[in-house]
């Protein structure tokens, strides 16, 4: 192919303000509704949802629907 | 309803390094009989679990790939019937960041650019209005530049 690659810095480093995916769960809670479970990537202790006050985020993550 | 998928977006706060910008999210809600556990938890108090994995980046370029990949690593998470056990999760999201580090080429990233994409559903959805939203895809930088300076990844959202 003769598509270049992406250019890349030297070290394969990533840009200072790149943002690493993250991986969470978010469990329809039986007595306390629709909640973030857990994070993966993040530090332990962070809560990304807190500090970047994403209150949403387990509301639009969980599909609407019967709650059996 | 075997799966569900969502899309929405979050705000990524400014720092002293970058301006506020979008996060993309996807999730892949599933649900099982809470019988099947393999260990109930006490809080578990309905006949029904529901949960969803998410992943929030900061680019839904590669969401078609990434929405097969979440849905494999979903059911399999629940096909464990055990939802203490989430290495396959921090696994996923260790591959996530691995990519992320070494970045994609032009080729992984073209490879992936129309999976989940159907032309035939695009039209029937918006009609006429498709080629509104193509014609937006091609003025992009301009509209982005003139109108929306803070929202670069719109293009890719379209």
């Amino acid at each position: 192919m003769s598509v270049p690659p992406t250019p890349t810095t030297e070290t394969g480093t990533v840009p200072r303000d790149a943002f690493i995916p993250l991986v969470a769960v978010v469990d329809f809670h039986h007595a306390r509704g629709p909640e973030v479970e857990r994070w993966f990537g993040v530090d332990e202790g962070r809560d990304p949802a807190a500090e970047y006050d994403w209150t949403l985020l387990p509301f639009m993550a969980l599909s609407d629907g019967a709650h059996a | 309803m075997a799966e569900d998928f969502s899309y929405f977006t979050l705000l990524r706060p400014a720092t002293d390094a970058a301006p506020a910008t979008s996060l993309f999210g996807i999730s892949c809600t599933r649900q099982m009989d809470a019988a099947q556990l393999l260990n109930r938890p006490a809080d578990v108090t309905r006949s029904t679990v529901q949960k969803a994995v998410v992943v929030i980046a900061d680019s839904p370029q590669a969401f078609g790939m990434l929405r097969e990949r979440l849905s494999v690593v979903t059911q399999a998470w629940f096909a464990q019937r055990e939802f203490t056990d989430v290495e396959i999760l921090r696994r996923f999201q260790e591959s996530l960041a691995d990519e992320k580090r070494r970045g994609l080429t032009h080729e992984e990233e073209e490879r992936d650019q129309y999976l989940g994409l159907s032309l035939r559903e695009l039209v029937r959805e918006f009609r006429w209005q498709t080629l509104v939203l193509l014609k937006c895809c091609l003025l992009q930088p301009k509209v982005r530049g003139r109108l929306f300076p803070p929202a670069p990844n719109l293009q890719a959202a379209v």
